[in-house]
């Protein structure tokens, strides 16, 4: 049988290599009918504009969960854009209303967990607009590309160093994160 | 007025006008030392000779409107349910979702002057962050429900002094966001890494009544189901979101987590952006729509390009 070998350490160089390598990836959601159409007429117009985009096409924007956005993020996207019709355009009326209620408490909520706001990105793209979409993307591929790869989810190191300190030290970090539940183990319990 | 109040129920339940009687009832821990404390639990009585275990003191912290929706209580009659004015909050977000048929309700109205902040049976030694809220921005001492949404109005305080302060959550939160994002985000990292995905918060929660919850859906696998960080963040997130414009800030969820993860921080900060965004407040009025069901044309989109 053949023995696996270690894998040998990456060197400095190496890392830096694959650093300046490294692309962004970014999930689109488009509604159907309006920037989905934006983005073929950017393509058959031959306008140019960064390929680090995946599109994923969706009915409306309202047909958008925020579990996809979320979802996107936990396989491994570094950036996630949404795009719908311009308020009083949509297809079904209304659709995109609805969403915009969802897109801006989406947002501040995860931004308030310390999302960085580089990475979430919406914007109103119409069917004729297909300029308007490749300033889109290369904005939304700059902004991505400043705030580098999405390393949110890798498990937290404890050392001294990444000790939290927060205003009101509201609850214990680090190693002795589970001191909580032990301490309140001791204050109870029968005799 | 509670034995006025006992005597009444007691006649209902024998005559039949209601089946079940909710309320608190008094029980007994032993602490560490030996020693023994009374505090309150849930109590569910359907024979009359039950009735004299109701209590009502500082320690009934519990929102018994969670029940309400549960599957084992939808059979049993009409309710008669012991709620404080801020659970009366819960009451109307169900009754807006269309989740409890108010007539088969009998609402118990108590007049409250701040519960006991109480983590798994044991007391905190201070008020509850929802009765910091609560009395601070009435500026009164003590808050009623008002006759016309209960069916009986109790009138007397529960005795006892009032206990001490303590910390209100709010007061952290604006120091919370001050901080650098990568802080924050380090910070829910730590504590979502706790979870023990108990669901509890889940259980504990007046508007967590789905049955079949998307957490426990495995086709399509939206959330892990396992507790490590990628599912416990996504959980937690979901969580917040589903309870963005319905949580009504009762506390519960943090009260009954046992690994003392703060989510009344992220609940708060939703109920401050829907009133900021929308001007909304969940539970105010059965009638109004629920938020995500209606829109204004003049909606802010300043973070849409
Ligand atoms: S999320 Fe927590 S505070 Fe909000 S209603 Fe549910 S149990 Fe109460
Ligand atoms: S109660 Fe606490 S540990 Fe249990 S699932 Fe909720 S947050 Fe996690």
């Amino acid at each position: 049988m053949k023995k696996i070998k270690d894998k040998p350490q990456e060197s400095e160089d190496l890392l830096l290599e694959k650093d300046r390598l490294w692309q962004p990836r970014i999930v689109a959601f488009l509604c159907n009918w309006c920037s989905y159409a934006g983005a073929d007429l950017a393509g058959t117009s031959r306008i140019k504009y960064n390929p680090q985009i995946r599109i994923i096409r969706v009915p409306c924007s309202g047909r958008v969960n925020p579990l996809f956005i979320l979802r996107a993020f936990i396989d491994g996207a570094d950036g996630v854009l949404v795009s719908g019709c311009h308020p009083g355009d949509c297809h079904y009326s209304t659709g995109n209303y609805f969403a915009r209620r969802k897109f801006a408490l989406l947002k501040r909520l995860i931004e308030f967990c310390g999302m960085d706001e580089r990475r979430i990105h919406f914007s109103w793209v119409s069917a004729a607009e297909g300029s308007k979409w490749s300033q889109v993307v290369n904005d939304v591929v700059n902004a991505v590309y400043q705030a580098g790869p999405f390393t949110g989810f890798d498990l937290p190191v404890f050392s001294k160093e990444t000790e939290i300190e927060t205003p009101a030290d509201l609850c214990k970090q680090g190693p002795e994160r589970f001191a909580y539940s032990i301490d309140l183990m001791s204050r109870t319990g029968k005799k | 007025m509670m034995d006025d109040l006992k005597t009444r129920l007691k006649e209902m339940l024998t005559s039949g006008a209601i089946g079940m009687v909710i309320g608190y009832g008094q029980k007994e821990i032993y602490m560490a030392d030996g020693s023994r404390e009374y505090r309150t639990c849930p109590v569910f009585l359907s024979r009359d000779t039950e009735i004299d275990r109701l209590v009502w003191n500082r320690h009934c912290v519990q929102n018994l409107v969670t029940y309400l929706t549960k599957e084992e209580y939808k059979e049993s009659g009409k309710i008669a349910l012991m709620v404080k004015p801020c659970d009366l909050k819960a009451i109307h977000v169900l009754e807006q979702e269309k989740q409890i048929d108010r007539k088969r309700l009998f609402i118990i109205g108590l007049t409250c002057k701040g519960v006991m902040a109480e983590k798994m049976g044991i007391d905190e030694g201070h008020l509850a962050g929802k009765c910091i809220k609560c009395l601070d921005s009435s500026g009164k001492s003590s808050a009623v429900c008002t006759p016309d949404e209960a069916d009986i109005v109790i009138e007397t305080l529960p005795d006892g002094d009032m206990p001490p302060k303590g910390k209100d959550i709010s007061s952290d939160l604006e120091g919370f966001e001050k901080m650098p994002s990568e802080k924050r985000w380090a910070f829910w990292q730590n504590q979502f890494l706790k979870c023990l995905r108990c669901y509890a918060c889940r259980s504990a929660c007046p508007m967590c009544y789905c049955e079949q919850c998307i957490c426990d859906m495995s086709r399509p696998q939206w959330i892990d189901k396992s507790p490590h960080l990628k599912g416990n963040f996504l959980f937690h997130i979901v969580r917040a979101f589903h309870l963005t414009g319905r949580c009504v800030g009762c506390g519960e969820c943090e009260r009954v987590c046992p690994m003392g993860i703060p989510l009344m921080l992220i609940n708060q900060k939703m109920i401050d952006t829907v009133k900021d965004l929308y001007g909304y407040e969940s539970g105010k009025d059965p009638e109004q729509a629920p938020l995500l069901s209606q829109f204004k044309m003049d909606d802010d989109q300043s973070f849409i390009k």
